[in-house]
């Protein structure tokens, strides 16, 4: 990640859940996370997603990330989370987020990467 | 009152006997499956693996065919293609617009095998696919239902970065999105649907894919549509072409009217496959809700007697523990 360029991260839901999501970032030091993202399918179920940018971030810094998925229940999901700079994506920066929905149909997909 | 009510369904139902516990389930063997080829081979799996990805469903197979030297037996897949076709995307948008991708969405393929009882040395397996067309009853497909769920879900994100533990959020997922759902159910139980399904299985003799022997198929559809406000017409037939023994067509249809806790009910069946010479059963009768979730069934039908070849008409009495806003034989949609 190169600490002098604004970083974008897209959001793109793949399967038919209701989403709603959140992403933060964490700079090194930072007691706490920060949030930059805060959106639904509604806003990302195009064939482009949507996508937020944040920073420049300091090297070592950390993106969190919170999806809560409801549909129906034992069905596919896929969420796609895809970091750049200047429309290039980083090496290690595209996270796919697999599997099935529990028998309730909710699926809680939640974490932190260094991009 | 009740008390009273209660003791005399019993004795009623313990009169029955026999009788009374065959009327309430007749038509779930006609009922679609959720995974076919399970039901084909007559065999309900402890585990069913659920790939969603290419790579890992040939990962899996491939290392249980080195394991197992051959087919695998106890294979038990259910998978969503969709969810393979690279490039493919079914958000809730299109899911909720267009049809074929609806229908693409509730397409499930499952495979399964077994070893046979018959040849110990042979695998059994069978392919099976289900697809519902349409489901008025699917909440998912409602934009008032997926957009109050949207609404619920914001009060389970966490406010101060990722750290709440996932059991947590499932808790207050779990919560908000299954009130909204029984509340959405007991105003679309009865709602119209139409669903298929097949399998088709071969036994492979010595565990080998280089032979093999044709077992047969079978089929299923179910069709559900509303009966005025408080009723439902539910029609399931399956038809198999199995060895010389199962061959025939087996359907099965029921109609009931009422309100929440007191309903009429006819019902009509047919074993294609039976060989008694009586193929056929129907019932009628009235069912009453005499404590939540809890039901008297009584009328009039026909009944498979131990002692008798043939069916006999007979007054029948039933109790039965079930969901009074559900359709009586399950949804469609698991």
């Amino acid at each position: 990640m190169d600490p002098t360029q604004p970083l974008q991260a897209n959001v793109r839901i793949d399967s038919p859940q209701v989403v709603v999501y959140r992403l933060w970032y964490q700079r090194p030091g930072d007691a706490g996370w920060t949030l930059f993202a805060n959106g639904t399918d509604q806003d990302s179920s195009g064939a482009s997603g949507q996508t937020f940018t944040v920073g420049p971030l300091p090297a070592g810094s950390l993106i969190g990330y919170q999806f809560i998925l409801s549909g129906n229940p034992v069905t596919a999901l896929r969420v796609e989370l895809t970091m750049a700079q200047g429309g290039v994506t980083l090496p290690e920066g595209a996270l796919v987020l697999e599997g099935t929905t529990d028998d309730t149909g909710v699926a809680v997909r939640q974490g932190q990467v260094a991009p | 009152m009740i008390r009273r009510i209660a003791a005399a369904a019993l004795l009623l139902a313990a009169a029955a006997g026999r009788a009374g516990a065959q009327q309430g389930d007749s038509l779930k063997p006609y009922a679609i499956p959720a995974s076919p080829a399970f039901t084909f081979l007559g065999t309900t799996p402890g585990k069913v693996e659920r790939p969603v990805a290419a790579r890992a469903l040939a990962l899996g197979l491939a290392q249980d065919v080195a394991a197992s030297g051959g087919i695998p037996r106890g294979l038990a897949l259910d998978v969503a293609p969709w969810s393979f076709v690279p490039g493919l995307r079914i958000p809730l948008r299109r899911y909720q617009t267009d049809p074929a991708a609806y229908a693409l969405a509730n397409t499930q393929l499952s495979v399964g095998t077994i070893q046979p009882q018959a040849d110990t040395a042979g695998t059994d397996l069978a392919v099976g696919v289900r697809t519902t067309l349409f489901d008025r009853g699917d909440p998912m497909a409602d934009t008032a239902y997926t957009s109050a769920v949207r609404k619920g879900l914001v009060q389970c994100q966490s406010a101060a970065g990722p750290t709440d533990p996932d059991s947590v959020v499932v808790a207050c997922a779990r919560r908000v999105t299954g009130q909204l759902r029984t509340r959405w159910r007991e105003d679309h139980w009865n709602a119209a649907s139409l669903a298929f399904a097949a399998a088709a299985g071969w036994r492979f003799p010595e565990s080998q894919v280089t032979s093999s022997d044709w077992l047969g198929w079978a089929g299923w559809a179910t069709a559900a549509l509303p009966l005025f406000k408080g009723g439902q017409v539910l029609g399931q037939l399956r038809y198999d072409v199995q060895g010389a023994n199962r061959h025939g067509l087996t359907y099965g249809g029921r109609a009931y009217l009422g309100t929440p806790s007191v309903n009429v009910f006819a019902e009509v069946t047919h074993d294609g496959v039976d060989t008694t010479g009586t193929p056929t059963s129907w019932a009628g009768g009235l069912e009453l809700r005499v404590l939540q979730s809890f039901w008297l069934s009584t009328g009039v039908g026909t009944v498979a007697r131990p002692d008798a070849g043939a069916k006999t008409v007979a007054v029948i009495a039933n109790l039965r523990w079930d969901v009074s806003t559900l359709p009586r034989f399950g949804r469609l949609v698991p």
